[in-house]
């Protein structure tokens, strides 16, 4: 089956955004997509089910981590939280996104 | 953060589907419980709430597969991708590759072959119901020591009195003569009480089997066919059952057949059985210890308490019956130990060696993974370096050690067919159930494990050093950094391998020693032109003994004056041929409780040619001879090791010796000359001969010395006892080589399997020491490049590397030795005339290793030599 069609932009700034709002902290699936939403402004209107698929590519590839525990309301949930790895990705891919930006932006000026 | 979480996972992924699916599940379905309560939150009805939440989230299924593709093809992917690359590296090594996998083939495939045998022999239940419920039953004394038997009345008695036992049959041999038109034969029967068959829990193939009402004399004259009697005789016809046979001149009456496939323990050449022919209470009987007892536990009763019961009862029947039963015991054991018991420990012993050629295998496989690791110090540190993922490096190197073990445990499988087709070919007769030796799933099981373990135990190690590889070291010079602690660490590898391989030489040493001392057999005779036979005379035509003795007088002397026989002789037993009966003795007018006060003794039967035929010399007294017949005074002659025990510094001449058992009071006229037992260091026992003349039993050996070669001869003198006795039966025509030959098949087999496999140990052990010295000897290449450049002399590098791998062998040598004192009393059932710590031997095999170990060392220590100093120096 098709799935919806992304760009490849698109899927790596979502894990991106998952690895940024993991940064703070260990959180859920659902408080991962509210917080997406929240820093996003809504600007990013993703299907929330598409945030699972990167979540599990993301373990896969070992940069983060999942543990089930307890929510704030005491429900059984999956934790996901940022691996070693994943937080360098998440720095080295920060700052090839800022030079790539700053260059745009430096290209943009300039033009 | 080692390696395990994520083998778990990949684990997980492939094995435990069902529950990564349930916990996917139970994850989406609390996102959507959390949006839905959200949404009820921010003022939604509860329904709107949900289908709000649903469209929030898009295709459940499409979210659901591609979690699932994701977990999936990530791990098919990277195993596709880990074992593919783990190929790669294997072919481009393919001396590494080949090196490691013909080790673990040695080792999976020995231990796989021995393992079969193992199981088949030692492991797998006795085929009857509830096998472990089973015992065997010996009464105990020091006479009958090494036998494992009791007498019908005492057996009636323990199994009425017990509430232990369910039940407990009697069985016994003998060889019955058959009539058939085309002359007499003899058939192996066996003699039972009907429990025998209900113990062991039998259900005949045909017919019926033994019942009680069979005990009951007049109606005893019936027999059960074992099966391939049926098969062979009778072409496997039901018809069979109600036909007679004609034995030993009487009718039996087949019954029934036993089913295919069974044998009572112990009576597997058994053809037929037959009822007791005497009621087993019959108090007569209450000394016949020579019956093997079988017996099933009451429901709820163990061994331990089986014991303790009939070992109170046997106390209760010493009482009651002082004459016969005082001194004796009982003992009980599992069937299965009374069945396998005799070739455990040599079993045992086998698979002892195959497991240290395995270690050595091991340490094998160890040292080339390490060096392999060591040699990619480098290549790991630049890819950590580059980011990737030190996990998935230990998952690669994992990969390998899988790899390995898998083609190594095919490998080594293909070797355990052959092995194992190689040790039924060789196995000496009487080791029991080899016919059970397959190659099954067991065994398979069990290669692929002992492969996975030598394979990635030992592969992990180098995969985890390599996961603590410190970066910037190894970058800055990735060939000196760690070859210190890698080669400490491989030095003591080498060292286990030295010290294991010794501890199996000295095993085959000692095993060849002892061999060597059984082929050396001097028994004071000339061997060469002996022929012995077994002959039946029919009980019916010869009903009195006087008349079988007359027989022996009229067969011996029409032996000696045929043409070639040079002089014949009759014995009920003796050296390498025939059985050994015991009794007790006490010698007349010694005060009791002195010299051999009911000590044991071997008796024989014997003609007067016996002595002078064997060619054992009188040494005082005289010899019989014919008038020492059924009407002369009973007369006996003992050997020297009895004369020098019992009558020290006197002669046993004239004396008065009565024998408990035969109940039978003998004159000493003369002392023969010791045989020297086959078994060199068995003890001469003391023995005592009498002419059969006055004791005839109704089958003898016969020793006959020929002047050419015994076994042309052997047809001539059947023909010529036929021509005696039409009725005879003529068995176990040998001649003496053949015997020797034959008693030399397993200590010949046990040397030869010990020493293959220390063969093997000592080429991996030699593999191991040239590839760890070959690998120290290039990682130096450029310190021997400037030692030879300063003016070093090659000898002088030489020697510096044979030092050093020399104190390594030592060490190993010294360890191995302590392991084989340590080890040497497994062995010591297995040796005669030696000692298992026989000094000799040990240096020897010491000398043999040290040699090995120079010589695996020589190789690359000449190459060190060799170095060409500018080479050495340009290459760095």
């Amino acid at each position: 089956m098709a799935p919806p069609t992304r760009s490849d932009l698109l899927q790596g700034t979502l894990d991106l955004l998952i690895l940024r709002v993991l940064e703070a902290g260990a959180m859920h699936g659902w408080g991962i997509s509210q917080r997406i939403q929240q820093v996003s402004q809504d600007a990013l209107s993703i299907n929330q089910g598409s945030l699972y698929p990167a979540l599990y590519r993301l373990e896969q590839r070992g940069l983060i981590d999942a543990e089930w525990g307890l929510s704030d309301n005491h429900r059984r949930a999956r934790f996901y939280r940022l691996t070693k790895a994943g937080r360098r990705h998440l720095s080295d891919e920060t700052d090839s996104w800022q030079r790539f930006a700053a260059a745009v932006a430096l290209i943009l000026e300039g033009a | 953060m080692t390696a395990f979480p994520n083998i778990r996972r990949w684990f997980e992924s492939w094995f435990r589907r069902d529950r990564l699916e349930r916990s996917l599940d139970e994850e989406l379905r609390f996102h959507l419980d959390m949006e839905t309560e959200a949404g009820i939150r921010a003022g939604l009805s509860p329904a709107d709430a949900r289908r709000d939440a649903r469209r929030r989230f898009g295709s459940m299924a499409w979210a659901r597969d591609e979690c699932r593709d994701s977990w999936a093809r990530r791990s098919a992917e990277a195993l596709g991708q880990d074992v593919r690359f783990a190929l790669r590296g294997l072919r481009r090594n393919p001396g590494f590759a080949a090196a490691a996998i013909l080790t673990l083939a040695l080792g999976v495939g020995a231990n796989a072959a021995i393992f079969s045998v193992v199981n088949a022999v030692l492991l797998q239940p006795l085929p009857f119901p509830r096998p472990d419920r089973l015992f065997a039953l010996c009464s105990e004394n020091r006479v009958v020591a090494g036998f494992c038997v009791a007498s019908p009345p005492d057996v009636e008695d323990m199994r009425q009195a017990s509430r232990t036992i369910a039940g407990l049959g009697l069985a016994r041999s003998r060889l019955f003569l058959h009539r058939t038109p085309a002359g007499a034969e003899g058939l192996l029967g066996g003699l039972a009480t009907p429990a025998l068959f209900r113990v062991l829990g039998v259900a005949p193939a045909l017919g019926r089997l033994l019942e009680p009402a069979d005990l009951q004399s007049g109606r005893n004259t019936v027999i059960v066919l074992s099966h391939a009697v049926w098969e062979s005789r009778f072409g496997g016809d039901s018809g069979a059952i109600g036909r007679t046979l004609r034995l030993d001149g009487r009718s039996y009456r087949i019954v029934g057949v036993l089913p295919a496939g069974f044998s009572v323990p112990q009576f597997e050449r058994v053809q037929f059985w037959t009822p007791l022919p005497f009621d087993p209470r019959d108090e007569a009987n209450r000394d016949w210890r020579g019956f093997v007892v079988y017996g099933r536990l009451a429901p709820g009763a163990t061994i331990d308490a089986a014991q303790s019961d009939l070992a109170a009862i046997a106390a209760q029947l010493a009482r009651a019956h002082p004459k016969t039963d005082a001194g004796w015991g009982v003992r009980v054991e599992p069937l299965l130990d009374q069945v396998v018991g005799p070739v455990r420990r040599t079993l045992i012993v086998f698979l002892g060696a195959v497991g240290l050629v395995l270690l050595i295998g091991c340490a094998n496989v160890a040292n080339l993974l390490l060096a392999r690791a060591s040699a990619r110090r480098r290549e790991l540190a630049v890819r950590i370096a580059l980011g990737g993922s030190r996990r998935r490096l230990v998952r690669m190197l994992l990969t390998e050690g899988v790899v390995l073990a898998a083609l190594g445990s095919a490998a080594g499988l293909l070797l355990a067919f052959a092995g194992v087709r190689a040790f039924l070919a060789l196995a000496p007769a009487g080791i029991p159930r080899l016919g059970g030796v397959v190659i099954d799933q067991r065994v398979l099981v069990f290669a692929a494990l002992v492969g996975l373990a030598s394979s990635v135990l030992f592969g992990t190690l180098p995969a985890l050093r390599a996961s603590r590889v410190d970066v910037s070291d190894a970058l800055k010079d990735g060939r000196r950094t760690g070859i210190g602690r890698g080669l400490q660490l491989r030095g003591t590898l080498i060292v286990a391998e030295v010290a294991l391989a010794l501890m199996l030489l000295v095993g085959a040493g000692l095993l060849l020693r002892s061999f060597v001392a059984l082929v050396m057999w001097q028994p004071g005779f000339e061997q060469q032109h002996l022929l012995t036979l077994q002959i039946f005379v029919p009980e019916g035509k010869y009903p009195r003994s006087g008349a079988v003795g007359a027989f022996y007088r009229r067969a011996l002397g029409r032996l000696s004056s045929f043409p070639g026989v040079v002089s014949a002789g009759a014995a009920s037993s003796g050296p390498l041929f025939g059985g050994r009966e015991t009794d007790s003795f006490t010698i007349d007018g010694a005060p009791a409780g002195t010299r051999g006060d009911g000590s044991p003794v071997r008796w024989f039967d014997v003609s007067p040619g016996y002595f002078p035929t064997m060619g054992i010399p009188i040494v005082a007294g005289r010899d019989f001879t014919d008038r020492d017949g059924p009407g002369a005074p009973p007369v006996a002659i003992v050997n020297e090791a009895m004369a020098r025990r019992y009558w020290p510094g006197t002669s046993p001449l004239d004396d008065l010796v009565t024998l408990k058992e035969e109940k039978l009071t003998v004159r000493i006229v003369g002392v023969v000359r010791d045989v020297p037992p086959f078994y060199a260091g068995e003890p001469v026992g003391p023995e005592i001969y009498w002419p059969d003349y006055q004791h005839p039993r109704w089958a003898t050996f016969l020793v006959i010395r020929t002047a050419g070669t015994p076994a042309r001869l052997a047809p001539d003198i059947r023909h010529l006892l036929a021509r005696v006795e039409p009725d005879l039966d003529v068995t176990h025509v040998n001649t003496m080589p053949e015997l020797v030959a034959r008693q030399l098949v397993r200590p010949r087999f046990t040397a030869l399997l010990i020493g293959v496999f220390a063969v093997m140990a000592v080429f991996l052990a030699a593999v191991g020491i040239y590839g760890v010295t070959a690998y120290a000897v290039a990682q130096r290449t450029r310190e021997f490049g400037i030692r030879l450049a300063l003016g070093a002399e090659p000898a002088q590098v030489v020697r510096t590397v044979l030092r050093e791998g020399m104190l390594r062998a030592f060490a190993g040598i010294a360890l191995g030795l302590a392991g084989a004192l340590a080890l040497s009393r497994v062995l010591t059932g297995l040796l005669t005339g030696i000692q298992a710590t026989d000094p000799a031997t040990l240096v020897v095999v010491s000398g043999l290793a040290a040699l090995m170990a120079v010589a695996a060392t020589y190789l690359p220590a000449r190459r060190a030599s060799r170095v060409d100093p500018m080479a050495a120096l340009r290459s760095e």
